[in-house]
Formats: C-alpha cells, sequence, structure tokens
C-alpha cells in the first residue's frame, strides 16, 4: 500500500511539472469573446490636402554648428567672426596674429584660398543675412585681406591664417580700444566648388585668435582668445520655380502642409503616421539632410512645437521623403486641432543644402502626390471586464 | 511513512503548492464573465460527481455543507489539487492546454462537546483564458491577444455541531479576496508600429455566508442542504489603455443566492450511494443593482457512490481501496448572444488509498468532460480532470495515552 500512495503521488508530481506546458498561440476561442469586437486596426490614405506652402525664413546664422567658407554651385558662404575679450596688453608690443579654424572633418577635400578681411559695418548673429544689415549684399568688408590661407581639408585638422601686416595694425587698434566690427573670411575663387565647414562658437571647437607678444628682446607669449560669436552668410540660391514645397538650410525655407485628418475617428490610437512627399530636386553638398516634422500649434501664425515629431534623412539617392508623425496625429485625435505640419531641416544653419517637393499641383502623376498614410486602432466597441456578458467581450 | 502526521502533511502541502504554481491556461469559456466557477471539493467527492451535501461517512461532505463537520473528535488537514487538461476546439483551430491549481485547503479543529471548527481557503473563480492570433494588417505581421487571469479566493471560518446522532448545523463565514487581470493587445511585429493595449486590473472584495444543515433520518438514508445567500463583492478595476490616460472604476456585484439538497443512501456497509441538486440563482446576477443581461440559472445536478470490497478473502489492498463513480451535469452560467446555453456533463471515478494508522488517506479522482458545443456555441472543450487530496489526521490537545 505504501509503495502504492508513494507511486501515485510521484506520478501526479510529474505530471503537474511536465504537463503544465501551455501551447502559446491558442486562437481558440476568439469566436467566443466577439471576434470583432477586437479592435479594429483601420488605415487612411489621405491625399486631401486644405493648404501648403513654402516660408522663407530671413534670419541670421549665428546658431549653427559649422561656419561655411567657399562656394557650391554658384552659391556662396561667408563667415563672420568677432573677438570681444581682447587681452589688455598695451604695454607690450604685438609681434604676431593668426587665427585658427577647426575643421569639420566631412568637407570635401578640394582646395580654398580663404581670405579674411576686415568688417565696416556691425552686425548680430541672429539678425546677419547676406543682404542685411550691410550696405552691399554679401558684407562691408574692406578690400585688402588681412590675412590669407590656403587650405586643402585634411580630417580633424585645423587652418591657421596669418595676419599680414596691415593685420596686426588692426589688432593693435582693437587693442586699443578703437571700432571692432570683427572679421570676415570669404573664398578668394568664389567660382569653384570649393565650400569649406567650421567649427562655430557652439561647439567645443571654437575659432581662436592667438596673438604673439613680445616681452623682452628674447622671447615673446602668446595669448589665445576665443571667438565671442560668429555666423554665416549665404547668397541666395535659385528662386524656387513652381508650385512646390521646399527646404533649405543657409538661406532658410521651410514648408507647411496642411492635410484634411477627418478620416481620423476621435479618440483612435495612432499605430504609425508616414507622411511622403515625392521629392523634385535634392542638392546638398554633403549630400545628406535631416528633415524634421513639426507640430504646427497655431494656424494663423504658424507656430509649431519646439520638438520633432520624426525626422527623415535624405540624399541622393532617394527620390520620396517619409517622416514618422504618430506622435502627431495622434495629437489631432486626441483633440488638438490639426493646424498642419512645419517641415524643416533639423539644423538650419549648418549647411547649404536644399530639397524640393510636389505639391498636389504640381506631381507630374498620382504617385507623386503629397500623402498621409495613419494608420490606427479604434477603441474595443465593448470592454473588457469581468461583468459584461459573453458576446460583448471585448 | 506509517503515520501521516500533520507535519508530514504540511510538507506534502509544499509539494502541492509547488507543482501548481506552474498553472497554465484554462477553460476557454472564462473569457466571459466572472470567469469559470471552482466547485471546490475533494477527489472523493469528485469522484462521485461532487455530491456530499449529505455524506455523514467521512470529513469530505464538510467541504460542500459545513454542518458535516460537527461531532468532530480529531485535528484533520486536507489539501486537494487539481491537475487537467483541456482538448479545446472552434470551428477553425484546435488546441490542447494543461494546468493545475490547489482547489482547497482546510484545517479541522475539534472545540469539544460536538463543535468543531474550520479554516477553509477555497479558489472560488478562476480566469485563465489566454487567445493569441496571428494575423497581417496592411501587410504587416500582427498578433492579437486576449488574456484574462487571476480571479477570487474564499477564506472562511466554519463551526459546525451535531445535535445527538443525526442533527448537524453548521456555518460558514468568509472573505473573498482576488485580483482580476485582464488585457487585449495588439502587437505588429514592425518596431516602427506602435502596439496598442489596454490592461485592467479588477481588486475584488466581499464577504459570503453560507448555512448548513444535515440529518441522519435512519441507519439507511441522511439528507442535508446549504443556503448561501446573495452577496456582494466591491469591485475597484483600473485601467490603462492606449486609447485614454488611466482610469479608476468603482462597482458593486451582487452574486446569487445558492441553495443546494442532498440525499445520501448506505444500504451496506460496502455500499453508499447519493445525489445533489444545487440551484444558483445566476440570472439574478446584478452590476451596480442592475440585473447583467445575458446570465442564466444554473441547476447543478451531481450523483456517485461508493463501494468498498470488505471482503474476506479479497487480497488486503483491494479490501481497503473503495471504488467511486459518478456524474455531473454542470451547465455554464452566461449564455451565448444567441441565447444558448452551455452545457458541461462529467463522468467521474475515483479510488481512496488509505494509509497511516490514524484514518489518514490520499484520494484521487478522473473526470472527463465536454463543455459546451461547435454548432451552437461556437466551441468545445473536452476536459480531462484529475484531484489529488490528502487528509491527514492527528489528535490535538489529547494527551497520549
Amino acid at each position: 500500500m505504501r509503495k502504492l500512495v508513494l507511486l501515485l503521488s510521484a506520478a501526479w508530481l510529474m505530471t503537474a511539472f511536465a504537463g503544465c506546458s501551455e501551447k502559446e498561440m491558442n486562437p481558440v476561442g476568439f469566436n467566443l469573446v466577439d471576434h470583432e469586437g477586437h479592435w479594429q486596426v483601420h488605415q487612411a490614405v489621405i491625399r486631401e490636402i486644405l493648404a501648403d506652402s513654402c516660408i522663407a525664413i530671413s534670419t541670421g546664422a549665428g546658431k549653427g554648428f559649422y561656419l561655411l567658407v567657399g562656394s557650391w554651385k554658384g552659391q556662396e558662404a561667408r563667415s563672420l567672426l568677432f573677438f570681444e575679450d581682447l587681452p589688455d596688453s598695451l604695454e607690450l608690443s604685438l609681434t604676431g596674429a593668426k587665427l585658427i579654424l577647426n575643421a569639420y572633418s566631412e568637407s570635401n577635400e578640394d582646395s580654398i584660398l580663404i581670405s579674411a578681411h576686415a568688417l565696416q559695418t556691425g552686425w548680430n548673429d541672429s539678425t546677419v543675412t547676406w543682404e542685411y544689415p550691410w550696405g552691399e549684399a554679401g558684407g562691408d568688408f574692406e578690400t585688402e585681406p588681412i590675412a590669407q590661407g590656403s587650405y586643402a581639408i585634411i580630417k580633424g585638422s585645423q587652418m591657421q591664417l596669418d595676419f599680414t601686416a596691415a593685420g596686426l595694425e588692426l589688432v593693435e587698434d582693437w587693442l586699443e580700444g578703437q571700432l571692432n566690427n570683427g572679421l570676415l573670411l570669404k573664398t578668394v575663387d568664389p567660382a569653384g566648388d570649393n565650400l569649406k565647414y567650421f567649427y562655430s562658437t557652439n561647439t567645443p571647437f571654437d575659432p581662436e585668435l592667438e596673438l604673439t607678444f613680445a616681452t623682452s628682446d628674447t622671447s615673446d607669449t602668446t595669448i589665445s582668445v576665443d571667438s565671442d560669436r560668429d555666423a554665416f552668410i549665404a547668397q541666395p540660391g535659385e528662386p524656387v520655380t513652381g508650385d512646390l514645397l521646399c527646404v533649405s538650410d543657409g538661406v532658410v525655407h521651410r514648408s507647411w502642409i496642411h492635410f484634411d485628418t477627418s478620416a481620423i475617428p476621435d479618440s483612435a490610437f495612432i499605430n504609425h503616421a508616414i507622411l511622403s512627399l515625392s521629392i523634385s530636386e535634392f542638392n546638398s553638398p554633403l549630400d545628406k539632410m535631416t528633415v524634421g516634422a513639426y507640430l504646427v500649434t497655431e494656424m494663423e501664425t504658424l507656430t509649431f512645437s519646439s520638438s520633432y515629431s520624426g525626422t527623415a534623412s535624405l540624399n541622393s539617392d532617394k527620390n520620396l521623403m517619409e517622416i514618422n508623425v504618430a506622435s502627431l496625429a495622434q495629437s489631432w485625435a486626441d483633440g488638438t486641432l490639426n493646424a498642419g505640419i512645419m517641415l524643416k531641416i533639423y539644423s538650419e544653419y549648418s549647411d547649404l543644402s536644399r530639397a524640393l517637393f510636389y505639391t498636389s499641383t504640381s506631381a507630374p502623376d498620382s504617385t507623386h502626390l503629397p500623402t498621409l498614410t495613419v494608420t490606427y486602432t479604434t477603441p474595443p466597441r465593448g470592454k473588457l471586464a469581468c461583468h459584461t456578458r459573453g458576446g460583448q467581450v471585448p | 511513512m506509517k503515520h501521516l502526521s500533520l507535519n508530514r502533511a504540511v510538507l506534502l502541502i509544499f509539494f502541492f503548492l509547488l507543482a501548481a504554481s506552474a498553472a497554465q491556461a484554462g477553460s476557454i469559456f472564462s473569457g466571459n464573465g466572472l470567469g469559470e466557477v471552482v466547485y471546490a471539493a475533494d477527489a472523493r467527492l469528485r469522484s462521485m460527481g461532487g455530491a456530499g451535501l449529505a455524506l455523514t461517512r467521512g470529513l469530505s461532505g464538510s467541504l460542500v455543507n459545513p454542518a458535516l463537520m460537527g461531532g468532530l473528535k480529531v485535528t484533520a488537514l486536507t489539501v486537494s489539487s487539481r491537475p487537467e487538461a483541456l482538448y479545446v476546439k472552434d470551428a477553425q483551430q484546435e488546441n490542447v492546454l494543461t494546468s493545475a491549481r490547489i482547489d482547497n485547503f482546510a484545517l479541522y479543529l475539534p472545540l469539544g462537546k460536538q463543535f468543531a471548527l474550520s479554516l477553509d481557503l477555497r479558489q472560488q473563480s478562476d480566469c485563465r483564458f489566454k487567445a493569441y492570433q496571428i494575423t497581417t494588417v496592411f501587410d504587416k505581421v500582427y498578433t492579437k491577444a486576449i488574456t484574462r487571469t487571476g480571479g477570487t479566493t474564499l477564506a472562511s471560518v466554519n463551526l459546525a455541531r451535531r445535535f445527538g446522532s443525526s442533527l448537524y448545523v453548521g456555518i460558514r463565514a468568509g472573505y473573498v479576496f482576488g485580483k482580476l487581470n485582464q488585457g487585449l493587445t495588439g502587437d505588429f511585429f514592425d518596431d516602427d508600429y506602435l502596439d496598442t493595449s489596454v490592461h485592467s486590473g479588477i481588486e475584488n472584495t466581499g464577504s459570503q455566508l453560507c448555512a448548513g444543515l444535515a440529518l441522519k433520518i435512519s441507519r439507511q438514508f441522511s439528507v442535508g442542504a446549504i443556503f448561501i445567500p446573495a452577496y456582494e463583492v466591491k469591485q475597484t478595476e483600473t485601467q490603462y489603455s492606449s486609447f485614454s490616460s488611466a482610469t479608476t472604476v468603482k462597482r458593486t456585484l451582487t452574486n446569487p443566492l445558492t441553495f443546494g439538497f442532498g440525499l445520501a443512501c448506505y444500504p451496506s456497509p460496502k455500499f453508499l450511494g447519493q445525489i445533489d441538486v444545487t440551484v444558483s440563482k445566476w440570472s439574478n446576477f446584478k452590476i451596480d443593482g442592475q440585473v447583467a443581461p445575458g446570465y442564466t440559472d444554473v441547476i447543478r445536478v451531481a450523483a456517485g457512490c461508493e463501494y468498498r470490497a470488505l471482503k474476506e478473502g479479497s487480497a488486503s489492498c483491494f479490501r481497503k481501496i473503495p471504488l467511486r463513480f459518478g456524474y455531473t451535469l454542470e451547465p455554464w452560467y452566461l449564455k451565448t448572444d444567441d441565447g444558448e446555453k452551455i452545457h458541461g456533463h462529467f463522468l467521474t471515478m475515483g479510488i481512496g488509498l488509505p494509509f497511516g494508522q490514524q484514518g489518514a488517506h490520499l484520494d484521487a479522482s478522473l473526470e472527463l468532460g465536454m463543455r459546451g458545443d461547435i454548432s451552437s456555441v461556437g466551441a468545445e472543450e473536452k476536459i480531462v480532470r484529475g484531484t489529488i487530496s490528502i487528509w491527514g489526521f492527528e489528535r490535538w490537545f489529547q494527551r497520549k495515552k
């Protein structure tokens, strides 16, 4: 009897341990809980556009990460530098000065001859453009260069522009407290494709002015001064012709597009939302561009959110831009007024790139139409709750 | 293992608990309503179809009728566990699910003067519905799932007294508690797509009373009855949803009154037969005072018998082993949307294995059942359910001679 009891107990324990294997995929029973009542996933392909426009922005390029010098496809960029906190070393004799710029390692390898010029007009990095505040477009500067250097990019390298005698005289004037409007850097050969990128004051590798003072007949000392503000100004590119949407940096353009999203029901949960724009033209010196989609919060002023909903990376191989705007579409489903989507280059003051997109009126065919494809789920019809009856769950 | 002391019984209980901790999917019908209502009984009763309202032989009947522990003289402890396998099927799919669970645990204490007290912990309702389906949505692989797990447990104190040698009266006061977790999910295989989900946690608390009565009419017959008045269970549901912010809803469920009658017959020391009829008025099930639609009264009929050879000349082993058989008609308390009732039928059988010298025994039962019907209900499940129970006895508070 004892053996029988032990045998049965052992058999039961083995059954309990080994037999408890759930078949994970068990679709049996969906019908019992109302298969159709499990929420439904829908997809809306929206091509109905209420409004769109390409907007030119005329603000300064002082917030970018790079200073651009040179030309690309006929569009020239110049950089402005201002050194304010100069040393009080009037009793010492200035024997040398050079400007040191740190190159952005992804620049192209074409050589460039860069000259530095004293600016005649004061400027503000948040407002300065190719035209403003100059008497002459491209900046009011002394024609005689105060420093000049030939530069061919070597990854991670620095560029040094040694000041001429006129340059040293200018710096001495600054040290004496005379008018200081800063420097302008430009290419000597604006006809070539020789655009170069240098890190700006908004990065840890900001430009420096290195000053050398003689402390005696045989010794000297060197003082480095960081740039206090800088910016680059870019010559306006070719105007956008035709009904196209546009994003660009350097000379900044943004685009606003307003889809009719009335097909998306309130309280829907957005699983996925893709904005697709067919690319008409893409130009980028570095063959890359990151475009962000932002929630427009006010239609009259086209104020938009500070953070993007999604981004898309473009290059010359792509002919379609797709941005995930799920969080943006969710805002609309949650009750936020749909005032459209603002498209802009994520960092607008760091390059001379531009992308043009077809609109609903300029698209050559239906495959090039701007499209917002939203995959969404509607709430279950019934509640999955222990008190409900069979057919209403869930 | 000459004696199954309480210490050894406790060790066995740990084994039971360990084994049952791997509980898996249960009835596919537990996707609705309150889940599966668990009929707490030991293997002896289950092998007799679950009948026991009038069973005055042994303590098993006290699990369904608290009066039947009146007159207890020794301390007793029992635990039951139910491994089961379900072959489930609907019009499109079929599957096999297995599970194990602890049905009940009870400690009995004699109080003297024919009084007895017991502490009882039993599963009351059980949700273990898990349904997954892989499909495609707009050319994306998509898995939708419905899960319901958890349930409620009844912790109770039972007090009973035997008057004379034939009248048993008892009462059970219990606290209902437990959490039900349920969720709907829709998962895209593509990580670029956000998954949809609604998850709820439902806390249940309430109290339940049960009164029991049994009477030995003669040496051959006894009758028994129970009455459970309608009782309230408070629910607090907290829901986290993709469609809205977290919400909390409180509601009150009014569970139905239940009453039952049983008749036991002992024509000889070798044989006993019994039949129970229990009625639960689920049609009066209410949510916040409103009668919930779709619920239907449940009339549960259980009948069974027990036979002991007790025959001189038989092998000693088989002479001691009782053989049991039974049948249960156990309808589901919810109807389908079309008003179809969900029926359940079980054929039961089992044996008892006495061991030790103080009346300890291990009972085993096997139930073969079928619930639902594809043509009328949409699904069916064939159930193979085992129950293992251990009873241990020991004299407490009494000086051993």
